[in-house]
């Protein structure tokens, strides 16, 4: 398809740039670079990931090893992963785990210090923007280990029946300050494992790890899938995250924590579109939370015609080293463009420029003009990613369908950095924006908000994606209408707080995943409605909203991840106020979040008490556990809504193209002779008949 | 009522296929498991290669698709039951063999139009034995130019299904029934060819 080869320039440009990156940055321990203290090992490390109901629980239990003779802070930072809600942060004092408390921010980091400056066991696990969580740890004793726990959650969302999980590891190597203070320790150098438990309500074809081919993949139903992985023979961890194996374990190579694990899998073909909910509301309570996934069914007709395409390619610094590849994917892409479509190419570094003169044809001898063009061109400098955008924005030929692909791998650093400048930019222009974000240290909320703003998609990209599996996804969705302005109305029972309150636009393949509270019970007709090409779109159905359902705690803490998110983009558009970040510091202290504004502190119990600080999250983590518990013992649930009233009357979309054969007007047209032939000769039979 | 009778009589084969097809397109099952999908063809899954060719993918396609079937069936019918048979058998395999070959890029796929493309060269052409006029040629003309645009530009011109048209198939679909034709031509004075085309009683 000539659009399809069109997407496969940005998408290629993407992969090689991804492929060519270095792992240079990693989640790791931290030292000052100056040399002024010494190296902290990490002694330990397992992941254990359950994904079930639509989201992930991970939980990382790490063992920090003092080979000193001199107490040390240990201070682990790690990627935020995308969506994550950390909401336990356990620190094993004298051997008991005692869950950690959210503060607001300033106050936990006092307390932090205080405990720190009286020489007494405390831990605290902050956000760090958008780049890292970093968990601090004092005291390492000489020659002692010290064990912590964080747990996070995270929707987990499927893309055209794929669904992907990614655990963060590889830093993006974006905050020079950062960079030039500190040294990492990425190596594990006793057991690291890695297991997961992935339970479906939708059955499961196929699982796979890209860029770890040594995992063990299991399937026990096809519904009920285990990936495990780790430098021993056996790493079965208790939750606490000891090696349960009775089994000698043979000496641990060291393993580095530079590369992301990145799982997918497959849901079977054909399976219907559907509404899921998953409730939570303790008996007697007048509020419930859910999780609404609504998977569209396949019925958006393919794009025809043609298009202008802006390129906005980042050219900074941070490029050295992949510019070359970058070139050669633009000119293999640009070989391949459809005669209808026209393109511009705009790069830039500290400020931008234009490449080609005003839109362009993509004939042979153009195609070569610019590559050549590129090819003379030296990444260098910082990032004005504003410039570079402004300059794609202009010269919008109102008259034809446009789309701006932005490929870039860092933070705006030049000119104009403010996300809110960025934002009005995008908000005065009707065009289409796709971002191609590589790694994990991107600014994905900067990116985020302007392609939600535009109406277009964000597609993170990791090193140890299935490259060739992305780029089919992005394809999907550019060839394909949307739905624009999408809405879902609940009648029946009284909703409030949905959040994300504004959908925008639903591509191809992608699920729509609400949050809200419910007040009362009973039936209720959910409405999804939006438009596709101008034209009308509306799905219903009706279904129950229960009175109770204790199984799934969680939803209450991803609902207020939701909510703070919702609150952080609206101050990102409209500007910082006062009001609103109280109101996200309330959220992250009611739910035990950690946020911009508020940090996850851990005490001794008896410090707790003298500071006065309520046990709220330790219970909220322990009824988690309760369910998680009481979910591991039971079958899979089904949380379709739908089943008696389908909204979506065709399947879910999936990867790989669909076609129909298809009579149209004029094939109508060619069969009139034949109509009037068939009329003529039944006649004469049957009057030979009589 | 007479005439309802005498169309139940004399085209009871494109009746039947036409009810199958409005079975199946109102079927509860047709949106789960019968669309062909070429990388599902294991045990049961295999009747897809049938299956697959009725099944539509929203009213407008089914509607279109059942109108040009039951013109075009009924031309062949009325020379030839089997002929009918045979040329829909011909559209199925044309249109399959194409899918499942690396010429095609689709993994689903449903809709008649393919095969009758098959059934519009028969029709065309025994329209012509019987009332020779240039007119029958300009139509095998401008189908096949048609197909052949549509291919090139990889769209289908002027349709609006849900499932993208797959132009292709069209071209398959001609290619089958200018076979049937071309064994005709070679083929159909021989006596074992002829038992096949022989015509029927309408």
């Amino acid at each position: 398809m000539p659009n399809t080869l069109l997407l496969r320039i940005a998408l290629f440009i993407t992969s090689v740039l991804v492929s060519m990156s270095p792992h240079s940055f990693a989640a790791g321990l931290m030292t000052p670079a100056s040399g002024s203290l010494p190296e902290l090992e990490i002694k330990a490390h397992h992941v254990a990931v359950t994904i079930e109901d639509g989201y992930a629980i991970t939980s990382v239990t790490q063992t920090f090893h003092n080979p000193h003779q001199q107490e040390l802070e240990a201070i682990y930072a790690f990627p935020v992963p995308e969506k994550a809600a950390v909401g336990e942060f356990t620190y094993w004092i004298d051997g008991v785990p005692i869950t950690g408390e959210v503060m607001e921010k300033q106050r936990a980091r006092q307390v932090y210090e205080q405990e720190k400056s009286q020489g007494r066991d405390t831990a605290i696990t902050e956000k760090n923007a958008y780049k890292t969580f970093e968990s601090s740890v004092y005291p390492v004793r000489p020659l002692d280990d010290v064990k912590i726990r964080l747990v996070y959650l995270q929707p987990v969302h499927s893309d055209h029946g794929i669904g992907q999980y990614r655990y963060p590891l590889e830093e993006g190597g974006v905050d020079e300050e950062k960079l030039a203070f500190w040294n990492m320790n990425d190596r594990v150098t006793g057991a690291f494992s890695f297991d997961m438990n992935i339970r479906s309500s939708y059955p499961i074809d196929d699982v796979r790890l890209p860029q770890h081919p040594n995992a063990q993949i299991t399937a026990s139903t096809n519904q009920l899938w285990q990936v495990s992985m780790g430098n021993q023979s056996h790493h079965n961890v208790d939750e606490e995250g000891t090696p349960t194996s009775s089994q000698s374990v043979p000496a641990a190579a060291s393993f580095k924590l530079d590369q992301d694990i990145v799982v997918y899998w497959r849901h079977a073909q054909n399976l219907p579109g559907a509404v899921d909910m998953v409730p939570h509301r303790a008996p007697g309570a007048s509020k419930g939370t859910f999780m609404m996934t609504i998977t569209p069914g396949d019925d958006l007709s393919a794009i025809s015609g043609g298009r202008d395409w802006i390129f906005v390619l980042d050219y900074s610094g941070s490029m050295k080293g992949k510019y070359a590849s970058l070139v050669e994917g633009m000119r293999k892409g640009l070989q391949k463009l459809n005669a209808q479509d026209r393109f511009r190419i705009i790069v830039f570094n500290n400020s931008s420029r234009e490449l080609t003169s005003g839109y362009t044809q993509a004939t042979p001898q153009n195609v070569q003009r610019y590559v050549g063009e590129l090819e003379s061109t030296h990444p260098k400098g910082g990032t004005n990613l504003y410039a570079g955008l402004e300059e794609g924005i202009s010269d919008l030929d109102d008259d034809r369908a446009s789309a701006i692909i932005l490929v870039t791998d860092g933070v705006a650093n030049v000119g104009t950095t403010e996300k809110k400048a960025f934002l009005k930019l995008l908000d005065k222009h009707d065009v289409r924006l796709f971002t191609f974000v590589m790694g994990n240290s991107a600014n994905r909320p900067l990116l985020d908000g302007m392609t939600r703003i535009s109406n277009g998609f964000a597609m993170a990209i990791s090193n140890s994606d299935d490259i060739v599996g992305k780029l089919l996804l992005a394809t999907e969705k550019l060839n394909h209408e949307a739905y624009r302005d999408v809405r879902v109305d609940i009648d029946g029972v009284k909703v409030k707080h949905l959040t994300p309150e504004r959908i925008g636009s639903v591509y191809r393949g992608q699920q729509i995943i609400l949050f809200g509270h419910y007040y009362g019970h009973g039936p209720a007709d959910v409405r999804i409605t939006g438009t596709v090409a101008g034209e009308e779109k509306r799905y219903t159905t009706r279904f129950e909203f229960p009175q109770s359902s204790e199984l799934n705690p969680e939803i209450e803490r991803l609902w207020a991840f939701a909510q703070i998110e919702h609150l952080q983009a609206q101050m990102d558009y409209l500007g910082t106020d006062r009001d609103t970040e109280q109101a996200i510091t309330d959220i992250a202290r009611e739910y035990g979040l950690v946020t911009d504004y508020t940090s996850m502190v851990v005490v001794r119990e008896e410090v707790f008490q003298q500071l006065n600080v309520a046990r709220n999250n330790q219970q909220r983590v322990a009824n988690e556990q309760r369910a998680q518990e009481t979910r591991k013992n039971q079958a899979v649930r089904n949380h379709r809504q739908d089943q008696q009233q389908p909204a979506f009357s065709a399947p879910r979309a999936y990867p790989g193209s669909s076609g129909s054969g298809a009579i149209d007007g004029i094939a109508l047209l060619l069969l009139l002779p034949l109509l009037l032939g068939l009329s003529r000769n039944h006649r004469a039979t049957h009057s030979r008949s009589q | 009522m007479n005439h309802v009778h005498r169309i139940i009589h004399c085209y009871p084969v494109t009746l039947c296929i036409a009810a199958f097809a409005a079975l199946l397109f109102w079927s509860p099952l047709a949106e789960q498991s019968l669309y062909l999908d070429v990388t599902r063809l294991e045990g049961l899954q295999a009747t897809t290669l049938l299956t697959g060719h009725f099944i539509h993918s929203d009213p407008e396609h089914f509607a279109l698709n059942l109108f040009a079937l039951c013109i075009l069936g009924a031309c062949i019918e009325q020379h030839s039951r089997r002929l009918l048979i045979i040329c829909m058998g011909t559209g199925m395999a044309s249109v399959n063999v194409l899918l499942l070959s690396p010429l095609s890029d689709i993994q689903l796929y449903c809709g008649l139009s393919g095969l009758l493309n098959t059934l519009f060269v028969v029709a065309v052409c025994l329209m012509a034995r019987r009332q020779p006029h240039p007119v029958f040629g300009l139509l095998l003309i401008a189908a096949i130019s048609k197909a052949l645009l549509e291919s090139s530009l990889d769209l289908a011109l002027f349709s609006n299904t849900t499932w993208p048209p797959y132009a292709p198939s069209h071209l398959a679909g001609l290619a089958g029934g200018g076979t049937l034709v071309a064994l005709h031509q070679c083929l159909g004075r021989h006596p074992s060819f002829k038992p096949l085309l022989r015509k029927s009683t309408v």
